[in-house]
């Protein structure tokens, strides 16, 4: 019964035209960020952030979830008609996305990805409702040794998620734990490695972190690459719905991805990279067509989109209930909600239930929009990979640099900002796992 | 240097580099003021992050070693060509996107924010790749447009001025 009363509350909140420009505004923001590579959804939130004062949370909140489910679905579109994948969990949708384009079935490729999308967030979204509640119910009979129980094991997930290397994403853990020690400790009031400067009394604050590590790396990553970025782009002259048919046959797979999805999303982690190869495999498997998988199977775009959709949705059940992120852009989510003063766990569940229901709702309603825009207008929208990106970077580089000065009006933040873009640089060139070290910041102050 | 040798060669010197912070950081923190004695607590925390860390970087300081041996020991062939086009580095713009943004802020101080911010982009433009003036200036002139509308009167930061002529002109702006 709470149940279908959080999905009512939920839905009537969002729906007040003000709420609904709001979430729109959120989408089309976040799908422009999904579809530039390199951006994502990451990028989308930590630049909207210093906009948001004076905004209500509730508000805020709508937009960042929109962007945030908008930009997983973006990043399928360069995928399939550039070969590109617009965010790192797009990948897999490279391997059958591209070649299907180049077979004159872009449209189909499109309109799929956007229907697998779709379903992925509108289970996702389900999956929010039902299981975020129950996590937080328990949550709230947590003691301090419960509380470092969940960071330890916080941890320890992504670190053996590490894509292959837990010794390299250990290292990145604990290197994000010291880093959120600098400041003054809190129980004892000593200075740890402030180096005399008043900056560092306060610690590293997470946004100017999250932006640098994130954000600033990416464009280094990008911006300093020698390589001439091979951009074939398939054009699509026509576009064709999806048989009916074609939709039936692919739900099984769809069914079977969400629940991949929903597995891997709930775990602390980059969960949305793993979930897609692991339910492209799985449909290659169940698949009478195995071999076509990597030429231009239907199904591998879907089971990726699919899942990644899902993970979207589902990283924030322990986001939201447990204040532990289940992915890069959960942890985002949870530097937003510090701003605006809200600690997300189980007291935020229960003293602003109508925002987190609200949030829920809006992953719904983004998984409708992708739909409606994935069938269509996404062709259109698309022409924004031809910006060249040589205009694009400085604009971004200049959003993360003021953007996170407006935050606490600091210029030392946006120091901070380069310093954390270089490190994140590295940490990528030389494969530390940058959601290990953010975890490791987050997760910090609950194991401490 | 193969792939696996350059992986190794990575290894061991970020190993390295991670061994020497948490060593000095540990000394570091025996310099805290009374951090011994009912204060040890404050200390034991990031100590014991620090010699946990110094652990890790040894292991995989000996497995980068351990790699960089056994592939030596194959007589592994030198290989001219990269494994992903993506990682190709190039090293000036790498030194440039390093430094820039730093010069960019303390130039933001001396000539405003007004001025530095054109030369930041058109820098960046330039060097990857773009080279029609008419892009650099529209694009620059176009990016202290937005961020003074955005940034100056909505958000309400308070952009840099810097010093005398720049100071007079850029108040006149925002």
């Amino acid at each position: 019964m709470a149940f279908f009363e959080n999905i009512v509350s939920g839905f009537i909140f969002i729906m007040v035209p003000m709420r609904l420009i709001a979430l729109l505004f959120g989408f089309l923001l976040g799908l422009t960020f999904g579809i530039i590579p390199g951006l994502g959804s990451v990028t989308a939130i930590l630049l909207v952030l210093p906009f948001s004062f004076g905004m209500e949370p509730e508000t805020l909140f709508i937009i960042l979830s929109a962007s945030y489910c908008a930009a997983l679905y973006g990043g399928s579109v360069p995928a399939i008609l550039f070969n590109t994948p617009g965010t790192a969990s797009a990948i897999m949708t490279t391997l059958d996305g591209y070649p299907l384009a180049r077979q004159g079935r872009g449209s189909e490729a499109l309109s799929m990805s956007a229907i697998g999308s779709s379903f992925g967030s509108i289970i996702g979204a389900m999956c929010l409702f039902a299981f975020t509640p129950w996590l937080a119910n328990i949550a709230l009979s947590f003691g301090p040794t419960e509380y470092f129980a969940l960071a330890v094991f916080g941890m320890s997930a992504v670190t053996s998620l590490g894509r292959g290397n837990q010794l390299k994403s250990l290292i990145a853990a604990l290197l994000g734990v010291l880093v959120a020690t600098v400041g003054v400790d809190n129980f004892q009031g000593l200075d740890r490695f402030t180096f005399g400067t008043k900056y560092l009394l306060s610690g590293f604050v997470i946004v100017p972190v999250l932006i640098g590590t994130f954000a600033v790396s990416e464009i280094l990553k990008r911006s300093t690459s020698s390589a001439a970025f091979s951009q074939t782009q398939v054009k699509v002259t026509s576009f064709r719905l999806p048989r009916l048919g074609t939709v039936v046959r692919q739900l099984p797979n769809m069914v079977r991805s969400s629940l991949i999805g929903l597995l891997i999303g709930v775990l602390p982690g980059e969960g949305g990279a793993i979930a897609c190869t692991i339910s492209y495999n799985e449909a290659r498997r169940w698949s009478k067509h195995g071999e076509r998988f990597g030429k231009g199977a239907i199904e591998g775009v879907v089971a990726a989109e699919t899942a990644n959709n899902t993970v979207g949705g589902t990283a924030l059940i322990p986001t939201l209930a447990l204040g532990v992120p289940g992915s890069p852009t959960a942890a985002a989510l949870i530097g937003a909600f510090l701003i605006v003063g809200l600690n997300p766990g189980p007291q935020l569940i229960i003293s602003r239930p109508t925002m987190v229901h609200a949030i829920f709702a809006t992953i719904f309603v983004s998984g409708i929009l992708i739909l409606l825009f994935g069938i269509g207008p996404i062709r259109f929208i698309a022409k924004i990979i031809e910006v060249p990106y040589s205009m694009i970077a400085p604009l971004i580089l200049l959003f993360a640099l003021w953007g996170t000065v407006s935050i606490r009006k600091n210029l030392w933040d946006a120091v901070v900002v380069m310093f954390f873009g270089v490190v994140g640089y590295f940490f990528r060139k030389y494969q530390f796992s940058l959601i290990a070290f953010t975890l490791g910041f987050i997760l910090c102050n609950l194991s401490h | 240097m193969s792939d696996s040798n350059s992986e190794s060669t990575n290894d061991i010197v970020a190993a390295s580099i991670f061994l020497t912070l948490s060593l000095l950081m540990l000394w570091g923190l025996t310099r805290i003021p009374g951090y011994s004695g009912p204060n040890i607590r404050a200390v034991l925390w990031p100590g014991g992050i620090l010699i946990a860390l110094a652990i890790c970087s040894i292991g995989l300081f000996i497995r980068g070693a351990k790699k960089l041996v056994v592939s030596r020991k194959r007589g592994e062939i030198s290989s001219h060509e990269i494994s992903a086009k993506y990682e190709r580095v190039s090293i000036p713009r790498l030194l440039f996107f390093i430094f820039a943004p730093f010069i960019y802020l303390s130039l933001c101080l001396v000539i405003g924010f007004a001025f530095a911010t054109p030369i930041i982009v058109a820098g960046v433009m330039r060097i990857l790749g773009e080279k029609r003036i008419g892009w650099l200036m529209m694009v620059s002139f176009f990016a202290v447009g937005l961020f003074v509308v955005l940034f100056g009167r909505i958000v309400g930061v308070p952009l840099p001025r810097g010093f005398g002529l720049f100071r007079s002109i850029s108040t006149v702006l925002y």
